[in-house]
């Protein structure tokens, strides 16, 4: 009997690489990993505590008052003084917001820079509009970074929207995560199941999002079966507001002052 | 298509935002009436923005080994209705531009018109032509494709429009810098080739599977007899009425014949257009020789109306 291996044993055969279409649901597993880390509450634990000094319904008409003000002047100094602000309170954030709020406004910035660039060639001077861009854009990250979903939920409350709207957002909230999760799930499942390369990948997304609605609507309605279940009659109570009500009328009149100074300034 | 803030002027985000609040009323007045008939409407909408939100996550491959991601207006206006699949997209958008940084604060109205309004209503209007014919998926795909580029056009328009509203003394623009011959064909030829074909292939393939799964989950419209009744009112009333126009002096604007062209620039008439094509109508100005004027009108009006009935009769299917 031969020793020898046989020779389909001792030839090297390179392994299959990833087909692109495994390469795009990796991509979109790694987005809502991403998106589902935001959700994740041990993430949030794991983050240094952050001290609120303002009310949510506050920190947000602030963030909108400072982007209004900021895309109506076209003052220099202006901005400048609204720079020093936003220094002033980046400061006082702990190290880990900071790097984030600074990183995104960085990569949002260059990109809108990106948009910017070719119009140089027709104008020259666009800068002050690049550096409204991106101090807009600090703000507003700013706000995403510090600001949780329930400080949002917890804002428009305050802000007198709606109760059915707020119930509504409230829902995507904590549906976004659970259909993210599923969908996750079901990118996994299709990635370690499939083998080879389809000619039509659209096929499987076809599937994927239209058993993600079927999903959606069994939810709905387990949802409203679990509200009527509860005593739900179509109204929603009234949320009481918060208990220092001084507190943040004086928090708006200042806030109201300073913006109408600094736009009458700016003019 | 998100629009981030600075690009718009205020006042435009203003005049957006505006237009969008009777918008939003008639929206949830109308889902209002919806929830009559299914009560699961409320939490459904809710859970149907998440939706909206995964569908804009969610990066389709497109030949050339880029990725593009599907909007979802058309098809969220087919399953769950457009006024519904309105509340619903604009949520999204809320969202996104509160929490995430897709697309600006004050350019919300804005937003919020073109991907909640423009694409899932004309989307849906496709789909309804295309069901009446019998071709569901034609009508989709169609809507899909016009939805997303109409949507993407007054993007574009928004934006394009910014240099003439709004710049300084020198004429420097102080928001969007390109005006709409840019603005225009950049937005819209990305859209043409690619995001619309994205659209549209998404759309349908998510259509076909959910109505092969579970045809019963899709929205179906509240029967429409009266309102078709109101429709016909409205079409013999405006052909009854079409003589109107002769009580406005002048031509309309464009529209001048070469002799008027050259009275009006005092100058002679482009050369262009005295050697150009000249094509005589049978009907020139909606008359023929001799016979009165409005009854022409009247009579101009009710053939080109009998001419598309003909023309949808002969496109339909037997039944």
């Amino acid at each position: 009997m031969s020793t020898k291996l046989p020779s389909w044993l001792t030839t090297n055969t390179p392994l299959p690489t990833a087909s692109s279409r495994h390469h795009f649901l990796e991509q979109n597993s790694h987005r809502l990993e991403g998106l589902l880390a935001r959700f994740s509450q041990a993430a949030e634990q794991a983050q240094p505590a952050l001290k609120h000094y303002l009310p949510p319904q506050i920190k947000l008409l602030t963030t909108f008052g400072s982007v209004l003000l900021l895309s109506l002047n076209q003052n220099l100094l202006l901005l400048w003084l609204i720079l020093l602000v936003d220094l002033g309170l980046l400061l006082t954030l702990p190290q880990f917001y900071l790097r984030r709020v600074l990183r995104q406004t960085l990569t949002t910035a260059a990109m809108a820079l990106l948009l910017i660039l070719p119009s140089l060639l027709l104008n020259a001077n666009v800068w002050l509009f690049a550096s409204k861009t991106a101090l807009i854009l600090l703000n507003l990250n700013y706000y995403r970074t510090t600001t949780t979903f329930s400080q949002v939920i917890q804002a428009l409350q305050q802000l007198h929207c709606p109760n059915g709207l707020i119930f509504v957002v409230d829902i995507t909230l904590t549906y976004l995560k659970m259909l993210g999760e599923f969908l996750l799930g079901f990118l996994q499942a299709v990635t370690l199941r499939t083998v080879g390369q389809t000619k039509h990948p659209y096929r499987t997304i076809g599937l994927l999002f239209g058993t993600l609605y079927l999903k959606t609507r069994d939810y709905a309605l387990a949802l409203y079966a679990a509200m009527e279940a509860r005593g739900f009659i179509g109204e929603y109570p009234r949320v009481p507001r918060t208990r220092k009500p001084w507190r943040d009328n004086l928090y708006i009149i200042l806030d109201l002052a300073i913006f109408g100074l600094l736009f009458l300034f700016g003019r | 298509m998100h629009i981030p803030d600075n690009y718009l002027s205020p006042a435009t985000c203003g005049v957006m935002l505006t237009a969008m609040a009777p918008i939003w009323t008639v929206s949830v007045l109308k889902v209002k009436a919806q929830i009559k008939e299914k009560k699961e409407t409320v939490p459904l909408i809710g859970v149907a923005a998440a939706l909206a939100f995964l569908i804009m996550m969610f990066n389709l491959p497109i030949p050339g080994g880029t990725t593009a991601h599907a909007v979802g207006g058309t098809l969220l206006a087919v399953l769950l209705g457009p006024w519904a699949a309105c509340l619903a997209l604009s949520l999204t958008l809320l969202l996104q531009a509160l929490l995430f940084g897709d697309g600006g604060i004050l350019t919300f109205g804005a937003n919020a018109f073109n991907m909640a309004v423009i694409m899932p209503f004309v989307g849906y209007a496709c789909y309804q032509i295309g069901r009446r014919l019998h071709h569901e998926k034609i009508g989709l795909a169609i809507g899909a494709y016009v939805g997303i580029n109409l949507a993407a056009l007054t993007a574009s328009i928004e934006l394009g429009l910014q240099p003439l509203l709004a710049h300084s003394s020198n004429g420097t623009p102080l928001y969007c810098p390109y005006g709409l011959n840019i603005t225009i064909p950049a937005m819209l030829l990305a859209h043409l080739l690619v995001a619309g074909w994205v659209e549209a292939l998404f759309s349908v393939l998510v259509y076909q599977f959910i109505k092969k799964a579970a045809p019963d989950t899709l929205y179906r419209a509240p029967a429409t007899a009266k309102s078709f009744k109101a429709f016909y009112g409205l079409l013999i009333g405006l052909i009854v009425l079409s003589p109107l126009g002769l009580l406005a002096s002048g031509t309309a604007w464009g529209e001048w014949s070469n002799q008027e062209l050259t009275h009006r620039l005092h100058t002679a008439a482009p050369v262009g257009m005295t050697h150009g094509v000249h094509f005589n109508a049978l009907f020139s100005d909606y008359a023929i020789h001799g016979l009165n004027l409005p009854l022409g009108y009247i009579l101009s009006a009710l053939t080109a109306v009998l001419i598309f009935a003909v023309l949808m009769r002969v496109l339909q299917h037997e039944h």
